[in-house]
């Protein structure tokens, strides 16, 4: 009899869930499928055009319509349009990409990280001002929500291992430490295996 | 009547005939380690009845590496993908460390689902054990959790592109997404609750539901040869654990080689309203559903793999354990992950897209 009462129960509260989460589904409003809007800041506009040459060079494409719809941007806050308009030039004559980003950067204010001065810290370092703060940004404002918070665009950091004495160290270590483990493993193999 | 109280006494030095014994013995009979002896069939010793005790050794170097990368990491959206680089480049042993804590989650990711592919072709999961499988999935959904936490917190550009597709998903589930939208704490950066998720909220809650695993399975005892439906010889549990001490170290020697030959690159500071990368290798059959119906297929993607694993013990409830007996069990199994290995290499052979 509880059984009966305990199974009914279950079913009821299944249902209850299903119930309140189609709710809260049907509730939601609809999610961005494919084509989100372009924005129509130039500012962000332009950081997304140095990201795609940061990360994506060879899409020039894309590029230049990121560069383009900066140039034809509402709210050109914060850039200085001159130099967009030369990067525009930059690539219509096939320069140097580096070229492209550092006139990019200099017109959002962002110019030091392709082109240090020699007493300047190393861009995109953990210690670089510009890297940790946002260039072309009031310094001490912190970001929320979803916010980057940057706005200057660091290199990835390729770590293509180049050995040193610790490395090779910690290499010697794990393979020891791994040949320790196959010959524990084979010395505690259960009899079956050890059968078999 | 007292127990004699001979904890300074030498005798139990002299009983054994070595020092190290009576050090044993004294500490035994404070911590009474000598109750792991108890018996569990011999066929647990195997390996594939080792990868439970695999996935929680990769847990232990997450753990341990986690805490490292700890004291050097900044979860604010201005110094995160900064001090990352600081952890690779300028803190001793920072590159290994996090080498060690990247290729850890994706062991523990391969070992969990082969765990689970263990546990389901050996029918381990029925009655009385149907708990300990919710259980066990449970802690699969918070392994994924903790790689996606830990590919955002990073905060590069695909790290970010992630937390975008986390976002949308957010707003798709209403009030249920509450948690995950940005809103929940205004005034807060994103990153520092998912910092927190990633290395207080899921690790706690691993180790609460892991608590659980080992208590049922200690009620319930390791399940029978699904062959013979026998327990067969048994061995003590501590031969179990030094058996899986041999096959950890093996999984760590390998961690630490990957650790130092292939470190994981870092990707540059994020840009909003772009994307340009593909997610890690463990969400790309979900990706190659957003390709083709879009962001809500990433949900009804995950809620229908979680759904049919959290359905198994009650949908197959014959006697039978061998595979060969569950024809139906596991062919479906069978198409479930075909379709996952298809989409995952679908998603190989395309190019990052366009979503949000």
């Amino acid at each position: 009899m509880t059984h009966v009462h305990d199974a009914t129960a279950a079913r009821r509260l299944v249902v209850l869930l299903a119930a309140v989460l189609l709710t809260m589904l049907t509730l939601a409003p609809p999610a961005m499928a494919h084509g989100g809007e372009q924005s129509d800041e130039a500012s962000v506009l332009v950081r997304q055009a140095i990201a795609l040459i940061v990360s994506s060079p060879d899409d020039l494409g894309e590029i230049r319509e990121k560069v383009e719809a900066a140039r034809e941007a509402p709210d050109t806050t914060g850039v200085d349009l001159a130099l967009v308009e030369q990067a525009d030039a930059a690539l219509t004559d096939g320069e140097d990409l580096a070229q492209v980003r550092a006139l990019l950067e200099r017109s959002i204010g962002a110019g030091a990280v392709t082109a240090p001065a020699p007493d300047e810290p190393e861009p995109g370092s953990a210690t670089t001002p510009a890297a940790t703060e946002g260039a072309g940004e009031p310094t001490g404002d912190m970001a929320t929500g979803a916010e980057p918070g940057t706005t200057v665009i660091a290199e990835p950091l390729e770590t293509r291992p180049r050995l040193d004495a610790t490395d090779w160290l910690v290499l010697a270590g794990s393979i020891l430490a791994g040949l320790a483990g196959v010959w524990l493993s084979l010395q505690y193999r259960p009899a079956r295996e050890v059968t078999r | 009547m007292t127990r004699p109280d001979n904890s300074s006494s030498p005798a139990a030095a002299t009983e054994t005939g070595r020092p190290g014994r009576g050090l044993l013995t004294a500490v035994d009979e404070r911590l009474g380690l000598s109750a792991l002896q108890y018996p569990v069939p011999e066929h647990a010793n195997t390996l594939g009845w080792s990868l439970g005790g695999l996935t929680a050794a990769s847990l232990v170097v997450l753990i341990a590496t986690g805490l490292v990368l700890t004291q050097f990491f900044n979860p604010t959206p201005n110094m995160a993908n900064p001090s990352v680089r600081t952890i690779t480049t300028e803190v001793p042993l920072g590159g290994f460390v996090r080498g060690m804590h990247f290729w850890s989650a994706q062991a523990m990711y391969v070992l969990v689902i082969l765990h689970l592919l263990r546990v389901f072709l050996t029918g381990s999961y029925k009655r009385p054990r149907e708990a300990n499988w919710l259980v066990g999935v449970g802690m699969f959904a918070l392994v994924i959790g903790a790689i996606f936490t830990g590919t955002v917190i990073k905060w590069d550009q695909e790290g970010f592109e992630a937390l975008a597709h986390n976002l949308e998903i957010a707003n798709l589930l209403g009030g249920l997404g509450a948690w995950f939208s940005a809103d929940f704490a205004q005034n807060l950066p994103i990153i520092v609750r998912l910092y927190v998720a990633h290395v207080a909220i899921i690790p706690g809650l691993i180790l609460a539901l892991l608590a659980v695993h080992f208590l049922l399975i200690k009620r319930h005892g390791i399940s029978a040869e699904p062959a013979t439906g026998a327990t067969g010889p048994t061995a003590p549990f501590t031969h179990h654990l030094r058996r899986l001490a041999g096959l950890a170290l093996i999984v760590v020697g390998v961690l630490g080689m990957l650790g130092v030959l292939l470190p994981p690159p870092i990707g540059p500071t994020p840009v909003d309203g772009i994307e340009i990368t593909r997610p890690l290798w463990m969400f790309w059959w979900l990706f190659t559903l957003e390709n083709w119906w879009g962001i809500p297929a990433i949900l009804w993607g995950s809620v229908a793999l979680f759904g049919l694993l959290a359905a198994v013990p009650f949908v197959d409830r014959r006697r039978a354990r061998h595979w060969r007996e569950r024809p139906v069990a596991v062919t479906a199994a069978a198409i479930v992950l075909l379709t996952m290995v298809g989409l995952t290499i679908t998603m190989m052979l395309t190019s990052a897209v366009e979503h949000l």
